[in-house]
């Protein structure tokens, strides 16, 4: 059970719940949410993902970008720390979910 | 005596039943339940060690290994994972942060969404989303 480490890290549950509302409510857009499904394909099938970055590498090198891996390593990782935090949302939201499931709302009173 | 008893059966009657003594669910139980599941996706753990994997919130993932040395002496690591804007901060038993990069965000992502199909299976029962 991680209840002495959620002490030691200071869990707070009213943060917490905070922290999960999305920011400038970007979960509500259907199309921001899709996009982010399909970065987060791409996070999860680097072959296929691979097979797209090395023919934008050559189309960049061939206009004479020259830093073009370095940015596309950026942008990999960029896509890959959005599709973490995409899980994120949707355990928080399975959470929220199963609480209200038990007659327990996020405005009712503190989760933990 | 007898309308006393009435009203008194009546009150019975009418007032609901009390509401059952389970203790009310809370979010941190619910991170209990998926600990179980998050501690065993980095393989099996040694008796005398204890290992914990799981998300405290959307922005924040938590890894907790615990472990005996031979000489008797108890290690303890636990990592925090920050997700802040575009990137993942790591801070490991309070040392300085560093960001996560290559393959060790690789495999920071491999573990979540494996945690995120198992719990979603076997603690809320619900359907993927991707």
């Amino acid at each position: 059970m991680p209840e002495d480490i959620l002490q030691r890290l200071g869990y707070n549950p009213e943060e917490s719940a905070r922290r999960e509302r999305p920011v400038n409510g970007s979960l509500e857009n259907q199309q921001e949410v899709d996009n982010r499904f399909n970065q987060m394909m791409h996070a999860e099938f680097p072959e296929h993902f691979e097979a797209q970055t090395s023919a934008r590498m050559e189309q960049q090198e061939a206009h004479g970008a020259t830093s073009s891996r370095e940015l596309l390593r950026e942008d990999l990782e960029k896509m890959q720390a959005s599709s973490v935090e995409q899980i994120g949302y949707y355990i928080g939201q399975m959470r929220r979910d199963e609480l209200a499931r038990h007659g327990v709302y996020e405005n009712q009173e503190p989760l933990g | 005596m007898k309308l006393k008893f009435t009203l008194e059966a009546l009150k019975k009657w009418l007032t609901p039943p009390k509401p059952h003594a389970k203790p009310r669910l809370t979010e941190r139980e619910l991170i209990n339940r998926e600990s179980v599941i998050g501690r065993q996706l980095f393989g099996p753990v040694r008796a005398s060690a204890r290992r914990e994997f799981f998300c405290l919130d959307p922005h924040t993932w938590i890894w907790h290994e615990e472990w005996t040395e031979p000489r008797g002496v108890r290690q303890t690591i636990t990592t925090r994972y920050d997700i802040r804007g575009s990137q993942i901060i790591k801070t490991q038993n309070n040392q300085d942060p560093e960001v996560v990069h290559g393959e060790e965000l690789q495999n920071l992502l491999a573990a979540t969404s494996a945690y995120y199909r198992r719990v979603a299976s076997e603690v809320y029962n619900r359907p993927l989303a991707y």
